[in-house]
């Protein structure tokens, strides 16, 4: 399926007309391209990002058993964060994974692959495979999110990111771990988010929030996923912790990564779709929020990803424009009970 | 200055500071605020009704500290002061005339 011919791009990153909030000038640039500098000057702006990260990593270092946590699903950019963190600033890395129960096989290849090249310990964790399923199930057909988390991400990956992001917290403050360290690129989190200091009372109280939300949509376990018990936020001796999601600063295209993460023995999937290289899921999610939004959920990274130099506009056309059509995700949709006339 | 002029210029200020907020929450955050039934109230608790998460959060104390100048503590973070679009707007007033 490819989008249905209303909808304009813009001129520069490909951002489509039905992406909330936009604007266009006179000459199709989009509001967020007429702010931004041109390609070449966001180099500079990463160098100094990555001086800040290292300021980061240079404080905790040595504090813990381990350095730093990285969520870690066995994709490219996850894979690359972890050889970076570990190799380039020689932190000491737990590799944590959440399997879903959709990650590819040669994914799953790929996390053993990489962690065992790069010599560091992993640790698997496998929620309830019948909670999972109503998870995403019901991100599928009900508002879960808020309208700014669905600019960068479908709702069913949101819901799984959110339940990943708080089982790092969770391990991090068990452990004493001062960073977590995550594999997000530009547009699938807010631009100032290379390092974030996150206050623990104040993410008791949006967790209390969110919660009461989840716990609504998606029935009484999802206090065992969602929640953060008040013995173990205080029981920390950590306050503060570091989130991190240092690919914003590193500044490599897709081609670079995949050269470099090849080394450790990583390959590609061939099941995952063009925006993924973990999930089975991935080609559902973009396909529900088509449905419902009427653009790509991946579009904000890939127009950021244009936008800063690190993909051609021809490679984003192409991976905006690939919207898989409920034959080639009906198996998904079956394998989570999901009703696409719900959708 | 004339206290007319003063009180004009207060005004003006007040306007692009709301009109500033308005729109940021708008194209960032995608909220919208109207009077309406539909739309969302300015007295409106924008964590209780979902509007804004933990992420969109940190993303508003930034802007209002670069955008206004103002260093937001970490009690006040914590406080209700920033629960809502009317608070929002008072708060970073008495901020900015600190």
């Amino acid at each position: 399926m490819t989008l249905a011919a209303a909808i304009h791009l813009c001129t520069r990153c490909v951002l489509p007309s039905t992406f909330p909030g936009v604007s266009f000038d006179a000459d199709g640039l989009c509001c967020f391209c007429q702010d931004a500098p041109p390609a070449p000057e966001f180099e500079k702006i990463r160098g100094e990002l990555r001086q800040k990260l290292e300021a980061v990593f240079d404080a905790n270092r040595g504090q813990a058993e381990y350095d730093v946590i990285v969520a870690f699903s066995g994709g490219k950019d996850s894979s690359y964060t972890l050889m970076m963190l570990t190799e380039k600033y020689g932190l000491k890395c737990l590799a944590v994974t959440i399997d879903n129960g959709f990650i590819a096989e040669q994914a799953q290849k790929n996390l053993r692959a990489v962690t065992s090249s790069l010599g560091i310990d992993l640790l698997l964790f496998t929620p309830a495979p019948a909670f999972m399923n109503k998870l995403y199930r019901t991100s599928a057909t009900t508002p879960v999110h808020t309208k700014a988390a669905l600019t960068r991400a479908s709702s069913m990956c949101n819901s799984c990111i959110n339940l990943i992001n708080n089982h790092m917290v969770k391990l991090a403050l068990e452990k004493a771990v001062p960073i977590i360290a995550g594999g997000y690129i530009g547009g699938q989190v807010p631009k100032d988010s290379v390092i974030m200091q996150m206050d623990l009372d104040v993410q008791a109280r949006f967790r209390s929030e969110a919660i009461k939300r989840y716990l609504r949509h998606f029935g009484p376990e999802a206090e065992g996923y969602f929640g953060m018990s008040d013995e173990l936020v205080k029981g920390s001796r950590l306050r503060k912790l570091n989130i991190v999601n240092p690919m914003l600063a590193f500044g490599v295209s897709e081609d670079q990564i995949i050269a470099e993460i090849s080394k450790l023995g990583w390959r590609k999937t061939a099941d995952t779709g063009s925006n993924s290289t973990n999930c089975l899921l991935n080609d559902l999610g973009i396909a529900v929020h088509y449905k419902q939004h009427q653009y790509n959920p991946y579009v904000n990274e890939i127009a950021e990803q244009v936008r800063t130099g690190l993909m051609s506009r021809e490679e984003a056309i192409h991976k905006v424009q690939d919207i898989p059509d409920f034959s080639r995700v009906e198996r998904q949709a079956r394998a989570i009970g999901l009703d696409w006339d719900a959708v | 200055m004339k206290t007319s002029e003063l009180a004009t210029d207060t005004r003006d200020t007040d306007g692009r500071m709301d009109e500033k907020i308005r729109q940021y929450l708008a194209e960032t955050l995608l909220i919208e605020f109207s009077d309406d039934a539909s739309g969302v109230s300015e007295d409106a608790n924008l964590f209780e009704s979902g509007l804004i998460d933990s992420f969109g959060f940190v993303q508003l104390v930034a802007f209002l500290e670069k955008e206004f100048d103002i260093k937001i503590s970490d009690d006040e973070v914590l406080s209700d002061a920033l629960s809502s679009f009317a608070k929002i707007r008072t708060f970073v007033g008495s901020k900015v005339g600190e």
